[in-house]
């Protein structure tokens, strides 16, 4: 069931304070979070947040394309690593 | 030609399929239209058979591909390829847009911040739903780079070096 429209998108209270530190004094820096829960709001576009996975922090640029997705869809649980090893002819892009 | 460094892998043999020496290949490439344009793959099997072998018949099933080589005509002949890899030359290679590289070159750059500090050697790339990451190692220690303009100064594949713009808090 999705949650109310009434409550607004939850956002995780503690992160948001840091963002908006961030944006207050204009400065770039990882914040490291546990909450995978926490819906991404516009505020938080443009900054670096170290998500944890459970086994360690993926840090992950936000972009505008993300508002509204939880930080979790952004740091996978689970790692596939390929099925052929590293030589495969697969493109990385820097975005 | 012999199976040396200077290939890339396209596919995967998973295992042998029909009567008639069809191999039910995983397609591990980003431009599945190599398997048409090319005719001629090195295939690199976990036993001694590695070598170069003519394609004969091509047919796609959904997230794999049904490929039948020359001389390949049996069931019996067709299960010495399970597990093999299907290879191309990497001259075969097509030039990527500005910004894309493929991971196979990324991997094994000298890492490098800005301003000259050695940050260590690009182990992996992990690709997410969001952005790609780097993976990098000196060590026993990892340290994660999106791979985003933001962070990633310049790829130098020439110079076999990766500069990348560290904000604070990215290198810990």
């Amino acid at each position: 069931m999705a949650r109310s429209i009434k409550k607004g998108p939850y956002i995780d209270v503690n992160l948001s304070e840091k963002v908006t530190q961030l944006n207050k004094t204009n400065q770039k820096k990882v914040i490291k979070t546990w909450a995978r829960r926490s819906t991404i709001p516009p505020d938080f576009v443009g900054h670096t947040i170290a998500v944890h996975n459970g086994n360690k922090f993926i840090p992950v640029f936000i972009t505008e394309n993300m508002v509204g997705h939880k930080l979790g869809e952004f740091a996978l649980t689970r790692t596939f690593r390929g099925h052929a090893g590293k030589k495969t002819d697969k493109g990385s892009r820097v975005s | 030609m012999t199976g040396g460094e200077d290939f890339v892998v396209i596919g995967q043999v998973v295992r042998p399929h029909g009567l008639r020496g069809e191999l039910k290949t995983r397609i591990l490439t980003d431009f599945p239209e190599r398997y048409i344009i090319n005719n001629r793959y090195w295939i690199r099997t976990p036993g001694d058979g590695s070598g170069w072998r003519l394609l004969k018949q091509i047919r796609w099933q959904n997230a794999f591909v049904l490929l039948r080589f020359e001389d390949v005509d049996s069931l019996e002949a067709a299960e010495a390829f399970r597990n093999a890899t299907i290879e191309i030359p990497r001259d075969c290679c097509h030039d990527l847009p500005e910004g894309e590289y493929y991971i196979a070159d990324l991997i094994g750059l000298e890492a490098k911040t800005t301003d000259g500090k050695i940050l260590g050697t690009l182990s992996d790339v992990i690709q997410q739903s969001a952005q790609d990451i780097y993976v990098i190692n000196k060590g026993t220690k990892e340290i994660l780079v999106p791979a985003v303009q933001e962070f990633i100064e310049k790829i130098d594949l020439e110079a076999g070096e990766i500069l990348i713009n560290p904000i604070e808090g990215l290198l810990d």
